[in-house]
């Protein structure tokens, strides 16, 4: 965890009670634009929140240029964080919003009101700056909300599908402030539920199902063949402590056509048509505690058949 | 240089800062307070003294007011103990304090503090100490007030001399004491009460149930009621009735003191719990 310029997250599980929210979570991310890309319910604002330390992981640690998530007041000055949240201070207006949380940063008044125009002025809303966000349209509160988690000028932005609501003019002006942060060397963190809104943006995509990474890497042109492997059975390895046990579970599923353990005994291989119901059964049987799972990932030599979880879930969302 | 590298470059607690944190943490917290509904709502709960003492101060009954014929200090030590130390602080502070978490949490909002350069313990704190200067403001002028009224048989110059030579003003001071120290009290109590319960009524209850039957409780159990402490400050001793369990008042800096490092221990609690707590609102 000594890393100093990147976020580092090491073996990190977290459960609400029975239920699993991630698991065994390696990730080292690098500055640049970062997507984190899976289907509702996948793990993506789960894991956001334990990095901002808004959750605790049930295991494992997680730093942050080299700082601890527990101590806030370290962290939060190199770190923003946009929630998926849609809710605010009540009464406040979109300048007050942004301003009184700059004052706790411990700005002078001078300094604040100067970061809060420059953010305002970022993401386009000077024009309506002392109106109540209570009046705002969808796409203005996700538009203040980057405002409130840019204004200090972190180095590491974490942005919980921040593109949502957007109108297509502001989402172009959205992806470009992206950029431009990026490009001053920061860390941007981008969730989304949707694969071709982030592909063409991102220097590098992290894929996430039912609470495990799937897939990452740097990802150009990978859209563009996913069609391809749509229709074709999806290779899924897992290593885990009972593959024979998992195995039996497996066949049972209409949908996996061919199981096969791995020589050492550690592990399994097999074929299925719907990989998302099949992580799902996984996430189940580790959360009732008859399975630990090591790993679990597509086992296919490229990451578009990965990319079909997603594809599927954005046509056919569970 | 932004503000993110501008603080990576400072090795060291920098106390000018946090003091510029704490106090924007204070004022956010003060404006939440003061100029909102809320503020209406306690200005209104802390105006029912002004009015009762009026009420008996003005109106005659049979050729004299009630100040008149049982005395300004009596009066108004039972009017003090009974209403207001008796249902209008304790409902005051518990409608501001135990939603200086909860009222955040329910609204969604909570995030945006825990998002800060500070220490959840800093914010706990600051958050504290904010609505005991904004409830304490409006209780102390609604005491100060309604005990200027006590005054209204003698008028200003009698007023004067009471205050200046006779006990009046060691009254005074007595009765904003305890109004502060009861805030000061009460709020640690229902700042714990709102991050543990998500809803005030049973716990509330069942505290207003105790404090208020204190006096039945035998000895060693009144000393587990903060109106145990308050009561020993004030500055006229009136009778709790015939079933009352008699003892004596605690000393007086007993009574400040541990209602000061009861409030401390108890706001010590609140911030173990909020250094713990997950945002999760869903659950809640």
């Amino acid at each position: 965890m000594s890393d100093d310029r990147n976020i580092v997250i090491r073996d990190v599980s977290k459960f609400y009670g029975d239920v699993l929210g991630v698991n065994r979570v390696d990730l080292e991310i690098e500055p640049g634009i970062t997507s984190l890309v899976g289907p509702n319910g996948s793990g993506k604002s789960t894991l956001m929140n334990l990095l901002a330390g808004l959750l605790r992981p049930t295991r494992g640690e997680i730093s942050v240029l080299g700082l601890p998530v527990t101590r806030p007041q370290d962290l939060f000055r190199q770190f923003g964080y946009c929630t998926q949240y849609d809710s605010f201070p009540r009464g406040a207006t979109g300048w007050q919003f942004v301003f009184s949380y700059l004052l706790l940063h411990g700005l002078d008044r001078g300094e604040a009101e100067r970061l809060t125009a420059r953010a305002l002025e970022r993401v386009g809303l000077v024009d309506s700056a002392h109106r109540r966000i209570a009046g705002y349209s969808k796409g203005m509160r996700q538009r203040i909300k980057l405002a409130q988690a840019i204004a200090h000028g972190p180095q590491v932005m974490v942005l919980d599908e921040p593109l949502n609501g957007l109108d297509p003019m502001v989402r172009a002006e959205t992806i470009e402030l992206f950029r431009q942060l990026a490009g001053e060397g920061q860390h941007v963190l981008i969730s989304s539920h949707i694969l071709h809104e982030v592909d063409l943006l991102s220097d590098r995509v992290i894929l996430i199902s039912n609470g495990y990474i799937v897939a990452e890497g740097e990802v150009p042109g990978m859209r563009a063949e996913v069609e391809e492997v749509r229709e074709q059975p999806l290779q899924v390895f897992v290593r885990c402590d009972r593959p024979q046990w998992l195995a039996g579970r497996a066949f049972e599923l209409d949908h996996v056509t061919e199981v096969q353990l791995h020589d050492d005994g550690g592990g399994l291989h097999l074929r299925t048509r719907d990989a998302d119901r099949f992580l799902r059964l996984v996430a189940e049987l580790v959360a009732e505690g008859g399975v630990e799972v090591e790993a679990v990932g597509p086992a296919d030599s490229d990451l578009q058949a990965v990319y079909r979880y997603l594809v599927d879930e954005e046509e056919e969302p569970s | 240089m932004t503000v993110a590298q501008e603080s990576a470059a400072r090795p060291r607690l920098d106390w000018a800062r946090l003091a510029r944190q704490v106090g924007g943490l204070v004022r956010l917290e003060l404006r939440r307070l003061l100029l909102t509904r809320r503020a209406v709502i306690l200005g209104l709960a802390s105006a029912i003294p002004v009015g009762i003492v009026l009420l008996v101060g003005s109106i005659p009954i049979g050729g004299q007011t009630v100040l008149e014929r049982f005395g300004n200090r009596i009066v108004y030590e039972t009017i003090f103990e009974t209403v207001f130390l008796g249902a209008i602080l304790f409902f005051g502070c518990l409608y501001v304090f135990f939603n200086l978490f909860r009222g955040e949490i329910l609204e969604r909002s909570l995030h945006y503090l825990l998002l800060t350069p500070l220490r959840r313990e800093v914010v706990v704190a600051a958050k504290y100490v904010a609505a005991v200067a904004a409830v304490a403001v409006l209780f102390m002028a609604s005491t100060v007030f309604s005990y200027a009224l006590i005054y209204l048989p003698v008028g200003v110059s009698g007023a004067i001399e009471d205050l200046t030579a006779g006990p009046g003003g060691r009254h005074l001071v007595a009765y904003l004491g305890v109004t502060l120290l009861a805030c000061i009290g009460y709020g640690s109590l229902f700042t714990l009460v709102g991050m543990v319960f998500r809803n005030p009524i049973i716990p509330a209850g069942a505290l207003y149930v105790w404090e208020m039957l204190h006096f039945l409780l035998p000895p060693a159990l009144k000393k587990l009621s903060v109106i145990h402490y308050l009561k020993g400050l004030l500055p006229v001793p009136l009778s709790d009735g015939p079933f009352a369990v008699v003892v004596e008042p605690p000393p007086a800096t007993v009574s400040v003191l541990g209602l000061l490092a009861f409030a401390a221990v108890v706001l010590a609690v609140t911030a173990l719990i909020i250094r713990r707590m997950e945002i999760r609102y869903t659950e809640d």
